[in-house]
């Protein structure tokens, strides 16, 4: 299995002196599905900021593939209002260059994958969170992404939502074979959909790497003892880091 | 419909008062002249009255253009360049604060008293152009910190997040300074008149002077009017072009 970022002693302090990130080491295997817990302000979006290039660690050493294509969902939709769906989906690509007609296949294919393709000409305001989240994942699929980075993308949704949003996701992953980095405050969701989990402590640093063990993600998989059992290892990892502050 | 109807009838049941009180009262004509003379007065000034709106009008114009141009150009240098903001703010705000009827007169010499209109447009442009500038700098810098984020994954250049993100997400801040610095560009041509004083200038400000002097107090209110209906008429149409521009998309239209 070849790697998509490899990380070696990722180090983050801000200017105030907050400590986010100490010593992490890790690497993400090309295709793989990782999600990424921890208690709040541990400093996860922060990884996820850095890993993507959008802000520079303290010190420490990140590789991935030259020309690696990166897509990325923000906690929030965070869509241009003034444009439509269509259009939202297509800004990358337009600021990337890409002809006009190539941009118009990703785009309508990216929308019927989320199942959007309906509302091509609608502007984010009519549309439903659960909506403009699917737009934000669309978006980030049309860049034909090698990796992919999720911030706690369905965080503000119902959990109806949030589980058929998950199988969408996994649906997607399963045909375009990217790497997935997802960040989660919810233990059963990370348990669900990745086949590791990495718990954070609250101090910044990498606490457990957790193998999900039954690569079925179904109604089956829901219910099964493996999946139950993953997740109390990765709540118990959790919980101990809190007897530890 | 209401809105429409309810300052219609107010301002008529006003303006028949007013004709009734004068005459009731018998107040002279050079003090408070009725609204009948004043429409009298309008109808027999009716071209000399529309040749001094199309004057006040223009320095109102091209100072309003000039300060949405000025305005808009430097928020964005401000905000491209720190170095840039901190060497000119302070220039900026001292023009701001400033008494324009204190440098009005400096302006006029420099410019030459041959060039007055362009004095005028000057004058104007300095009491219009602050609000453009401040409103388009608060909108390019409230933009969203993730929607740049996300740009800036794409690669974009400084001139594509400044169309594509920037200036859209500050369109309605901009309008609002337009709107504001519309009216300021009246007050300041206004300004500019009476400062550049009757002979030199022909728009609706001089017109009032002028009518003052000969007691022609009908013909003033006449003039007075028509400014009044200048200053409705720029800041509806401001309304207008934020409706037409903002309806589809921004929150203050839902
Ligand atoms: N730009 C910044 N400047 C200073 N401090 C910051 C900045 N961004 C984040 N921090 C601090 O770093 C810490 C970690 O923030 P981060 O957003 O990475 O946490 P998180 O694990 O994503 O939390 P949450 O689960 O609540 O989203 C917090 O204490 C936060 O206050
Ligand atoms: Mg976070």
């Amino acid at each position: 299995m070849s790697l998509a970022i490899k990380v070696n002693d990722l180090n983050m302090a801000y200017a105030d002196g907050i400590e986010v990130l100490r010593g992490f080491t890790y690497s993400f295997e090309a295709g793989s599905f990782t999600a990424i817990v921890g208690p709040s302000g541990c400093g996860k979006s922060s990884l996820l900021r850095i890993l993507a290039g959008l802000q520079s660690p303290s010190s420490g050493k990140i590789e991935t593939k030259p020309d690696t294509s990166i897509g990325y969902v923000f906690q929030e939709p965070t869509l241009l209002a003034w444009r439509t769906v269509y259009e939202n989906v297509a800004l990358p690509l337009k600021i990337k260059g890409l002809n006009q007609q190539l941009t118009h296949t990703r785009v309508v294919d990216a929308l019927a994958l989320v199942g959007l393709a309906d509302r091509q000409h609608a502007l984010p305001r009519e549309l439903s969170g659960g909506m403009k989240m699917r737009v934000s994942l669309a978006r980030a699929l049309a860049q034909n992404p090698d990796v992919l980075f999720m911030d706690e993308p369905f965080g503000a949704l119902d959990e109806l939502t949030r589980l058929k949003l998950d199988d969408e996701l996994l649906d997607i992953w399963r045909r375009q074979k990217c790497t997935i980095l997802f960040v989660t405050h919810t233990v059963s969701e990370a348990t669900y959909l990745a086949e590791r989990v990495l718990v954070m402590s609250s101090n910044g640093q990498l606490k457990d790497d957790i193998k999900i063990e039954g690569n079925t993600r179904n109604e089956a998989f829901r219910a099964s003892t493996a999946f139950h059992e993953a997740r109390l290892t990765i709540t118990k990892s959790l919980e101990h880091n809190e007897e530890v502050i | 419909m209401m809105k429409f109807l309810l300052p219609f009838f107010v301002g008529s049941a006003l303006l028949l008062f007013w004709e009734w009180i004068v005459g009731f009262l018998g107040v002279p004509i050079f003090v408070l002249p009725p609204p009948s003379q004043i429409a009298f007065a309008l109808i027999e000034n009716f071209t000399s009255l529309m040749g001094a709106l199309i004057v006040t009008l223009s320095i109102t114009g091209f100072a309003y253009f000039w300060a949405l141009v000025g305005g808009v150009s430097l928020a964005i240098l401000f905000t491209r360049s720190r170095f840039i903001e901190m060497s000119l703010a302070p220039y900026v705000v001292t023009l701001q604060v400033t008494p324009v009827v204190a440098i009005a007169p400096l302006i006029l010499i420099w410019v030459g008293f041959e060039n007055t209109n362009q004095a005028m447009i000057i004058i104007a442009w300095i009491v219009a152009f602050f609000p453009i500038l401040t409103n388009t700098l608060q909108g390019i810098r409230s933009v969203d910190g993730g929607l740049h984020q996300l740009l800036q994954l794409s690669g974009a250049k400084w001139w594509q997040i400044l169309i594509y993100l920037e200036l859209p997400a500050a369109l309605p801040s901009i309008l609002t300074g337009a709107k504001i610095s519309g009216g300021l560009a009246l007050i300041g041509a206004v300004v500019a008149e009476f400062v550049a004083g009757s002979g030199t200038s022909t728009g609706l400000a001089w017109r009032i002077i002028e009518a003052g002097n000969r007691l022609e107090i009908a013909t003033m209110f006449a003039a007075l009017a028509l400014l009044s209906i200048l200053g409705i008429i720029i800041y509806y149409a401001h309304n207008l072009v934020e409706w037409i521009l903002l309806r589809k998309w921004h929150e203050s239209f839902n």
